[in-house]
């Protein structure tokens, strides 16, 4: 029996593509033949993945499709045509139109085309796993009424970040980390920084940390919000080592995105024991758990205070970092494949 | 995990045994509080009480969205309710104005409700963008204070199918202030036009009461009886009629008097305005001069073909052998040497006393580098302060950079310093083709006017040159008819003349 997952594209650090190499390796190491179906692979998983067209005309039937699902790809319709045995659809969501402006090429090219796709979810697939229970709702919103399974993405973040040295915290050095994109708010989390290094600690410093598309209007903004600010540091895309580093010295993590369909920075956050404040969107409170401090409205008084608070009362940073552990528990690798295994099992005999 | 948390509060930590986590919350919200109006006290006490709604987002609490575009001014939409801080005014003129630039879309009317601390303060109500103007009670003069604002109704213009807008909307507002503005932003004399309303009022009332039939009503019963004895009373109250129309004479009086000084504050008013807009202007054009160097040459390297110049200007030295036979030793000018081409190419043909003569200081010095003879000057100004003898000048591409009275200058002085067998050569664009006259000509945007040879030329007679030559040089590629001519033909051409 050979399992075939079909992705978008393949890309180091992005959360999607380490879940599909850890099921090929999962795979793998359960003796079944894997392969990997993809658009587009960055060089460094070069010969990883392969085209689709090596798919037609080839006998599938005692094959297993793993389609993942985070945005719009042309192999989808290639995909819903094959002789597969089973069909799974791996959801990790999609950020929803309304988060990106009218006329942006991306809202137009790829994410209008995905919420056609999610309709059509239910005749295309024999069953589901979700990341979160909020992603699970979505496809049941959208008309999907076969089993749904909830499993976490595989974080082996020990494999990822290595042994990191734990170093002393910087008081007032806060953390984000997402690509800059219109719905995970950066701009918000500069106004929230500013705030709080106007009201309560002038030596403050910012960290954002994720690609950023040069020329897109998102991109621009955040330029001109930081621009000749020294204490808002825009990092780009950076290795795992200086991201673990990061993790480490700063005091806080500081999430207002708007949409999260599971949210890995935020496990991260806690494998690192960074307290986290948190805008109450998409999966983060799940994800999240009793792992931070979570706001309902972004009141940007409220949230420098909080910073404040929990950058100085170090009970509070104790009594999170203690939850922040038993959350963790929830993302143990072993777990998760455990979990995994189960529901193959079960619908794949 | 969700249940045992405080779902209620915009902040929720997770509930604990050992820790108390409602006293940090308190203690988070009384610290917020604090913080941020200390803060604004200490940015409030700088500056006059009047909050852009789109710049000091400080002064800004709950209920605004983002700045924006509403119909070129920019400013916040607000939601049902929102909530800024705000320093009155002083005690007796205590006011608040809103400038509102836009009401939602199918409201015929809205009313915004004024709250300080819960109660309410005031209403007002509007029916178009304008201005909203609530009177605040004296107490809270002087000091910066939390106000909110409902509006009613508030509207999402997604749900009522007007636009695709998905945010609920209640105002839209520019300024917040304690003075009422005007649209350029100076201080209006609002009092001044309420009291020449109110005196006029008071004019019409006394003209009233001097004419007793004026006080009755227009259906009345004993109409006769009734204005006898007002005429009759008129009779014991004369004096009273007397001073009346004393107060109605000052009255008119000062009303004219009100009317001019309205007027004079809107002039100064509109004055105030264009001398800000004369100002930008001059900030526009301060802010190309301090790069117009960098870009002239860089524009110039993208088009000027060096090559092509020099092969040309080989061309003149023929027209030059009678200076050379004659060993004449007065100076000749190269007027706009730019890069000393011309200067090394009669240097290198025995013409050794050259003086070369341009504005731009990179030339001057590039040249003084290759040991030059050069002098930094405006070629009009150089030329009209000549005194002494020339043997000739030459000018490559300069002439249509100037006003012509200035050519008129260059060439009739040089006309009178010229020696007898002296030379004149000036190349310039050659508008017959119309390419060069319609496009190439204003590649250069500091060109002034193109000349045609023609216009050149009678000039030059009419100051006394001889021996007037036109060289056309350049054809964009061989012409054979007239219309290709126009088309294809030369790009530049040359006037070469002797006393």
């Amino acid at each position: 029996m050979e399992y075939i997952q079909f992705v978008e594209n393949l890309v180091p650090g992005d959360a999607i593509s380490s879940n599909v190499l850890e099921l090929h390796r999962l795979f793998k190491k359960y003796n079944f033949d894997s392969t990997i179906v993809l658009s587009y692979a960055d060089p460094e998983y070069k010969g990883v993945g392969q085209n689709i067209s090596s798919l037609i005309n080839t006998d599938l039937s005692n094959s297993i499709g793993i389609y993942h699902f985070s945005i719009h790809s042309k192999n989808y319709h290639l995909f819903q045509q094959l002789n597969f045995k089973i069909k799974v659809l791996v959801f990790h969501n999609v950020t929803p139109p309304s988060f990106f402006p009218v006329k942006d090429k991306y809202r137009i090219e790829s994410i209008e085309p995905s919420m056609k796709d999610l309709l059509s979810f239910h005749n295309s697939f024999d069953f589901a796993i979700a990341d979160s229970d909020y992603n699970s709702n979505i496809l049941k919103i959208n008309g999907f009424k076969k089993e749904i399974y909830i499993v976490p993405p595989f974080t082996h973040l020990q494999q990822k970040f290595g042994n990191v040295k734990r170093v002393q915290y910087n008081p007032g050095q806060i953390l984000f980390v997402s690509q800059i994109n219109y719905h995970k708010r950066q701009d918000d989390v500069i106004k929230a920084f500013k705030y709080y290094r106007n009201l309560f600690n002038n030596a403050a410093t910012l960290y954002l940390v994720g690609s950023n598309y040069l020329g897109s209007p998102m991109s621009n903004r955040i330029r001109n919000l930081s621009a000749g600010d020294k204490s808002i540091i825009l990092t780009g895309k950076i290795s795992n080592q200086e991201l673990a580093q990061l993790y480490t010295s700063s005091s806080i993590y500081l999430s207002l995105s708007e949409h999260e369909g599971f949210g890995v920075p935020l496990v991260e956050a806690m494998y690192f024991s960074l307290p986290v404040i948190a805008y109450q969107a998409g999966a983060v409170s799940e994800t999240l758990g009793s792992g931070g401090i979570i706001f309902s409205s972004k009141n940007f008084n409220l949230l420098a205070s909080t910073i404040h608070e929990l950058d100085t009362n170090q009970q509070l940073r104790k009594y999170i970092k203690n939850n922040q552990k038993t959350e963790l528990q929830r993302y143990q690798p072993e777990l998760i494949e455990r979990k995994l295994v189960k529901c193959l099992i079960k619908n794949i005999k | 995990m969700s249940k045992n948390k405080n779902s209620i509060d915009v902040i929720s930590i997770p509930k604990s045994k050992d820790l108390d986590v409602d006293k940090i919350v308190t203690n988070i919200k009384k610290q917020a509080n604090e913080k941020h109006v200390n803060y604004l006290k200490q940015l409030d006490s700088t500056k006059v009480s009047t909050i852009n709604t789109w710049e000091n987002g400080e002064f800004l609490a709950d209920g605004w969205h983002e700045p924006e575009d509403i119909g070129g001014t920019m400013a916040r939409w607000t939601k049902g309710n929102f909530s800024f801080y705000f320093r009155g005014g002083n005690k007796g003129t205590n006011k608040l104005i809103l400038n509102v630039v836009a009401i939602p879309p199918h409201n015929q009317r809205v009313s915004l409700t004024l709250k300080h601390d819960k109660k309410k303060i005031s209403r007002c109500e509007l029916d178009m963008p304008g201005k909203a103007v609530f009177h605040l009670p004296d107490k809270l003069a002087n000091n910066l204070q939390l106000f909110s604002i409902s509006v009613n109704p508030k509207v999402t213009p997604s749900k009522d199918k007007l636009s695709l807008d998905h945010r609920e909307l209640g105002v839209a507002i520019d300024t917040i202030s304690s003075q009422l503005l005007s649209s350029k932003g100076f201080i209006h004399s609002s009092d001044l036009d309420n009291s020449l309303n109110s005196m006029t009022a008071l004019g019409n009332q006394l003209q009233k009461l001097s004419v007793p039939d004026l006080l009755l009503p227009k259906r009345t019963r004993l109409r006769f009886f009734k204005s006898l004895i007002l005429k009759l009373i008129r009779v014991y109250t004369s004096i009273q009629s007397a001073f009346n129309t004393f107060v109605f004479e000052y009255t008119e009086h000062n009303n004219h008097a009100l009317t001019e000084i309205v007027e004079y504050i809107k002039y100064l008013d509109s004055q105030l305005s264009s001398q800000l807009d004369t100002t930008s202007k001059k900030d526009v054009a301060d802010s190309f001069k301090s790069v117009e160097a960098e870009f002239y040459t860089f524009h110039q390297s993208k088009f000027r073909n060096n090559k092509l110049v020099k092969q040309n200007q080989q061309s003149y030295i023929k027209h030059l052998k009678p200076l050379i036979e004659n060993k004449t030793q007065s100076p000749f000018i190269e007027l706009g040497f730019g890069d000393g081409s011309f200067i090394k190419l009669l240097n290198d043909n025995e013409i050794t006393n050259v003086i070369g003569v341009d504005i731009n200081p990179v030339y001057i010095n590039n040249a003084k580098e290759k040991g030059f003879k050069v002098v930094q000057s405006d070629a009009v100004e150089y030329m009209s302060k000549l005194s002494n003898p020339i043997a000739g000048f030459s000018s490559f591409h300069l002439f249509e950079h100037l006003r012509f009275d200035q050519i008129y200058v260059i060439l009739s002085r040089a006309f009178i310093n010229l020696e007898n067998n002296g030379v004149v050569i000036i190349e310039t664009p050659n508008p017959e083709n119309i390419q060069t006259a319609a496009h190439y000509f204003y590649l250069d945007y500091t060109h002034v006017n193109p000349l045609p040879p023609l216009l050149l030329q009678s000039l030059m007679e009419f100051i006394g040159y001889k021996n007037i030559q036109i060289t056309r040089k350049n054809p964009m590629k061989k012409y054979i008819s007239e219309t290709e001519k126009i088309l294809y033909g030369e790009q530049d051409y040359a006037i070469i003349a002797t006393k």
